[in-house]
């Protein structure tokens, strides 16, 4: 299920609002409207029926004898052939007979009584007027239907306008709640940007004031964070440290024992001690560079340049192992920037370079381009099915020597925290044998030299 | 020769300070920098072995201060601190080499070796003087191609005097590069090595110069 929309819901929630609002407004106006209406008309229909009521008289006066009206009825001729009659009217004499009709009247007398006033007779709003002496009376009517009709176009000239509204005010809130949460998605691709080696305090600066809460727990968050992993790497480096003088001392000692004990019987049983502390030194070397790389604080955030640490790596590596061939390739001024800890590639590199002198044979060559290292040796060609697996722990290649199996592990995993990759090539790429471990990676700009 | 190690742990400090003194290295060795600066204001060193996390202070800044007063004596940090850095800090405060901990015996032997064979001059082990081959890697002498059997101290007047054949080695530096502090040194001790050496080099490698003190030489 997608995330609810605090956008889409804002729009509904606003529109349906604005939406009934509206209506009830129309209704509102509607009803006062509704008054108005019946006043105005009422008027129109008395002021009409008084006036009919004069011409009638004079009318009928003339057309009949002098003591009174004629029976028979008379149709007023329609004076312009336009549609209806909003009004219409009934001269009835005191006897409820009808003695003139307007041309749309019906025939039939309204069902009012001949009483002067406003009545309702079935679809007409009838107005009664009569003579003083009570001779005639004159009914003008109008149809309520009329009345309505008017009403509701009113109403929906007051409603219509909200069809237009709705749009309007979704885009309206869309654009609003967009801009408004500008400072929410800037703030996000701040806290985004933070990472094992970036864990600056994000601040308040430029958050309104309702982020604020969450910036400052955010930054008590990176805080905690922060003090966690420097603790981290802090025990990383004081248990290599404490691991290592102890058994920097039994190693020692027995080798002096070793040589002290010269050809007597206890010659071999101290061998096997150093044999154990030997490989008690290869394991909690591995195991500390592992909990290093796995402490995800391998990228970081300012790019270094890897040539003199790779110089100080390849010497060191060349005094270790006197008699081997080992050498390095870099183009003349090159600067290998990349934004990865020191120490992280030193443990790298250091496995890459151990995997060829322990597993590999002469010469091992350590080239390096921008964005690209490689290592490699010679030595026979690593089966595939076996360059496959050398990457999980504890995997070996087909070799005699003495390693821990965790050295391209090690590697393999400090260049996936470091956003590197690690390829692994067997037989080395141009020869027939040896293999080759390459590292790739984004080159980051060469600091600007003044 | 004389060797300073710095070192607080007292298995690792006795076993190199045992190891070293067995190839006839005098070693003194102290467990914190006050010390370290008191003996290296009283004997010329001829290499330090310098541990970092001291319990008084850190082995780099004795470094700095060492170099700081032109003090070129050539020094291998020993330490259990293996970051990359570390490294990099301690080559750049001037430490000819860096070794981590546990080393081997050995290891630290042949590269004690390599630094003074640099400091020397010497890209190889080998020092011939006239029908002397002295191998500083190997740690063995040959005249005319016979191999000599040396005790620990002859090897070290010996090695001591060919550091620079043909200048002259006075006696107290003799005595100096093979007694640590505190060993019971004989008023005749190094003459008697001396001649100890006379006897399986032949009597005229080895020049006495009255009053002075010693130079190996082939003339």
């Amino acid at each position: 299920m997608p995330a609810p929309s605090l956008t889409r819901r804002l729009i509904w929630t606003l529109t349906v609002a604005a939406v009934a609002l509206w209506a009830v407004a129309a209704l509102l106006a509607g009803n006062v409207m509704r008054s108005r209406l019946d006043q105005a008309f009422d008027g129109g229909l008395k002021e009409t029926a008084e006036r009919v009521l004069a011409l009638a008289v004079d009318d009928l006066r003339d057309d009949g004898d002098e003591q009174g009206f004629r029976h028979e009825m008379h149709e007023v001729p329609q004076s312009r052939d336009d549609g209806n009659e909003y009004i219409v009217y009934q001269v009835r004499l005191a006897d409820g007979s009808i003695t003139l009709r307007s041309h749309d009247a019906p025939d039939q007398p309204f069902d009012v009584p001949l009483t002067e006033g406003f009545a309702n007779s079935g679809p007409w709003r009838v107005y009664t007027i009569g003579l003083a002496s009570g001779e005639l009376f004159i009914q003008a009517a109008e149809a309520l239907q009329h009345r309505s009709d008017t009403l509701w176009s009113g109403i929906l000239s007051i409603l219509l306008p909200v069809g237009i509204l709705i749009p309007l005010s979704a885009l309206g809130i869309f654009l609003a709640v967009r801009s408004g949460l500008r400072p929410v998605r800037q703030f996000s691709d701040q806290i985004g940007a933070r990472h094992a080696s970036n864990l600056a305090p994000i601040g308040d600066t430029g958050l309104p004031r309702e982020l604020l809460p969450i910036a400052h727990a955010v930054d008590g968050l990176i805080g905690r964070i922060a003090a966690a992993i420097e603790a981290e790497r802090a025990f990383a480096a004081n248990s290599a440290h404490e691991l290592r003088t102890p058994v920097a001392g039994s190693l020692a000692q027995t080798q002096l024992l070793v040589s002290e004990l010269a050809d007597q019987p206890q010659r071999d049983r101290a061998r096997q001690i150093e044999e154990s502390l030997l490989r008690l030194r290869a394991i909690t070397d591995k195991l500390l560079q592992l909990s290093r790389a796995e402490a995800g604080v391998a990228a970081s955030g300012k790019p270094v340049d890897l040539v003199p640490a790779l110089r100080v790596l390849i010497e060191d590596v060349r005094r270790g192992a006197r008699d081997r061939d080992v050498s390095l390739v870099i183009p003349e001024g090159l600067a290998l920037m990349a934004a990865i800890d020191l120490d992280i590639f030193g443990i790298m590199m250091r496995n890459l370079l151990e995997n060829a002198l322990l597993h590999g044979e002469p010469p091992i060559l350590v080239r390096a381009a921008p964005g690209c290292i490689a290592v490699s040796n010679g030595g026979p060609v690593v089966p595939p099915a076996t360059l496959a697996r050398l990457k999980t722990r504890f995997a070996r290649g087909k070799t005699i020597a003495p390693g821990s199996g965790l050295g391209l592990a090690i590697a393999d995993a400090i260049a996936a925290q470091a956003g590197w990759a690690l390829e692994l090539a067997s037989p080395r790429p141009g020869h027939a044998d040896g293999f080759q471990a390459t590292v790739r990676f984004a080159a980051a700009a060469p600091p600007v030299r003044p | 020769m004389r060797v300073l190690l710095v070192e607080d742990d007292r298995l690792l400090g006795g076993a190199v300070r045992d190891h070293l003194g067995r190839l006839g290295h005098a070693v003194d060795w102290m467990t914190d920098l006050t010390a370290a600066g008191h003996a290296r204001a009283t004997v010329a060193y001829d290499a330090v072995l310098l541990d970092l996390n001291l319990p008084d202070g850190h082995g780099l800044d004795f470094l700095r201060s060492l170099r700081g007063a032109a003090d070129a004596t050539p020094v291998i940090i020993l330490t259990a601190m293996d970051q990359l850095t570390m490294r990099i800090e301690g080559l750049n405060a001037g430490a000819d080499d860096y070794l981590v901990k546990p080393f081997d015996l050995d290891e630290l032997t042949a590269r004690l070796g390599a630094v003074l064979r640099r400091y020397e001059g010497r890209a190889s082990p080998l020092v011939e003087v006239g029908p002397l081959v002295i191998d500083h890697g190997r740690r063995t002498a040959r005249i005319h191609g016979r191999q000599l059997e040396l005790t620990a101290r002859e090897w070290a007047v010996l090695d001591r005097l060919a550091q620079r054949p043909g200048v002259l080695v006075s006696k107290a530096q003799l005595e100096d590069a093979i007694f640590e502090f505190g060993a019971e040194v004989e008023s005749n001790a190094v003459e008697v090595y001396v001649s100890r050496l006379r006897k399986k080099l032949g009597a005229d490698l080895i020049h006495t110069s009255r009053g002075l003190g010693y130079r190996l030489g082939a003339d």
